[in-house]
């Protein structure tokens, strides 16, 4: 089956003009209503994900050396190869799919935020009020159907592409080598399988290093996640089961001092 | 008024509110246990339904969550004499509150020891004190920041899940031997009494808690040249 192969959405943030057609093109796919948030003097247009956005084009404004410039970002769940959301989540809402999606199942969901607190990219939002997790799910229904996330569709400058990781890992790295001419700090970013969230789903070709765009320059699943879920749990798991051989263990103690010992409770010395 | 009974056979021990906050403090206790269950692994998931779902236990674990931390209150408003006479014995620790540890193994497995002569709370129950008491400030401070987590900072928020996740596993051994120890284990089972009448067997008293017992005799010599 098509969907059992690894895909991949790849943003080529050297040929975004920001138009913010994905942005639309996503509120209309999810059937979800316009954030109306006030002018603030610059051109972003919301300045962060919502409840009820979840692809949002960051517009960062930079001046230097006397130029100015613009780097965009397509901001978004990451899809990560090891998905901080997903471990942290008590109820398993969100499930790393073997076509690399992130899915979220909103029937398990109980809105207790620990995916929000635990992502590495804080990505995922509540809605306070359906007291529910949000978050981009790459359009999964419509990848299921042969087809690309909205998003990727109606991309005009094709500066988000999409298909198998195995075919975007090529493009990028090919248009990655052209970029470096103009910009020696172009990279990609979640190719690579083995950074510390295990690569992403969601990749970039960026013209400059990850931080300048806003994305961590070593992503890893946080300590505290890693204490607590790899740690903290097992142990307590292994307590629960040695806590019980221990009741046995006081039971058949008891059974022994009843037999040899009837009253009597000269046990503290008498000075 | 004399602490001990007109027969000479009991021993006032606890005061009425410190057993109403000792039991109200159990029972939060154990619900909280319970509720936790689900959340804590998927095991435990078809307790779900028991409760109302998963939203409505997350509810219910708030409610016992707060009957956890009303017992300090109780005390503070009923009895802050008891509290603080409590806090001054947990922090006592002298020689014979040392050399209890070396008796204990000997005494819990054959129930013959010698043990020095112990205060009005033992070594042993000191340190179910201080344990319970550590891990409960665990306990309360970590949830409360996972209950209102729109108050603090996300790298604090992240932290607290382990830790209420260890304190949950440290009060669960710290009251399985402290459960043991009051209704389990056949020499140290008339101390039950004491959390649930007030009183315990002066016999009792005098055997397992020899100074307090010593002071209590002090008290009455004092009272009788005085009446």
């Amino acid at each position: 089956m098509a969907t059992m192969t690894e895909i991949a959405m790849l943003h080529d943030v050297s040929k975004c003009t920001a138009c913010r057609g994905c942005m639309v093109a996503c509120k209309q796919w999810k059937n979800l209503p316009a954030d109306m948030t006030p002018f603030e003097g610059n051109y972003q247009s919301h300045e962060d994900l919502s409840p009820s956005t979840y692809n949002l084009i960051k517009m960062k404004e930079t001046y230097e050396n006397g130029n100015f410039r613009w780097d965009f970002l397509k901001f978004q769940c990451m899809h990560c190869g090891i998905p901080a959301c997903a471990k942290a989540c008590p109820e398993e809402a969100l499930v790393k799919q073997a076509n690399g999606v992130v899915s979220f199942i909103e029937d398990r969901c109980v809105g207790c935020g620990y995916c929000e607190t635990n992502c590495t990219f804080d990505v995922p939002r509540i809605d306070a009020v359906r007291k529910k997790s949000t978050k981009c799910n790459l359009c999964e229904d419509r990848i299921a159907n042969g087809m690309v996330p909205s998003c990727a569709q109606t991309c005009t400058a094709d500066a988000i592409l999409f298909g198998t990781r195995e075919e975007m890992t090529e493009i990028a790295k090919a248009r990655v080598q052209v970029l470096k001419e103009q910009y020696p700090n172009a990279q990609l970013y979640g190719v690579d399988k083995n950074d510390g969230i295990g690569g992403t789903n969601m990749m970039y070709i960026l013209t400059d290093r990850p931080s300048v765009f806003g994305l961590p320059e070593n992503p890893k699943v946080s300590t505290s996640l890693t204490i607590w879920k790899d740690y903290a749990q097992p142990a307590g798991k292994f307590l629960f089961g040695a806590a019980a051989m221990v009741v046995a263990g006081a039971l058949v103690n008891n059974a022994m001092i009843g037999k040899k010992n009837k009253g009597g409770h000269d046990h503290e010395q008498n000075q | 008024m004399s602490k001990i009974s007109k027969d000479r056979k009991y021993v006032k021990r606890f005061s009425k509110p410190v057993i109403v906050a000792h039991w109200v403090n159990a029972l939060a206790f154990i619900m909280l246990y319970i509720s936790a269950l689900p959340m804590y692994t998927e095991f435990f998931d078809w307790m779900y339904p028991l409760f109302g779902g998963p939203e409505v236990l997350r509810t219910v674990h708030r409610v016992f969550a707060v009957l956890f931390i009303l017992p300090i209150f109780i005390l503070l408003i009923f009895d802050p004499k008891s509290l603080v006479a409590w806090f001054k014995q947990i922090f006592s620790w002298k020689k014979h509150d040392i050399q209890f540890f070396g008796a204990f193994p000997k005494e819990v497995l054959t129930g013959h020891a010698d043990v020095p002569k112990q205060d009005f709370l033992n070594a042993g129950e000191k340190l179910n004190s201080l344990l319970t008491i550590a891990c409960a400030l665990m306990l309360i401070c970590s949830g409360l920041v996972m209950w209102f987590p729109e108050f603090f900072p996300r790298g604090l928020v992240m932290y607290m899940y382990p830790i209420h996740n260890i304190g949950l596993g440290l009060c669960t051994a710290v009251i399985i031997g402290h459960i043991y120890l009051s209704i389990g284990h056949p020499n140290s089972r008339p101390s039950i009494r004491g959390m649930i009448k007030g009183d315990v067997d002066l016999e009792y008293a005098k055997a397992h808690h020899g100074r307090w017992y010593d002071e209590l005799m002090e008290e009455e010599k004092k009272s009788q040249k005085a009446g």
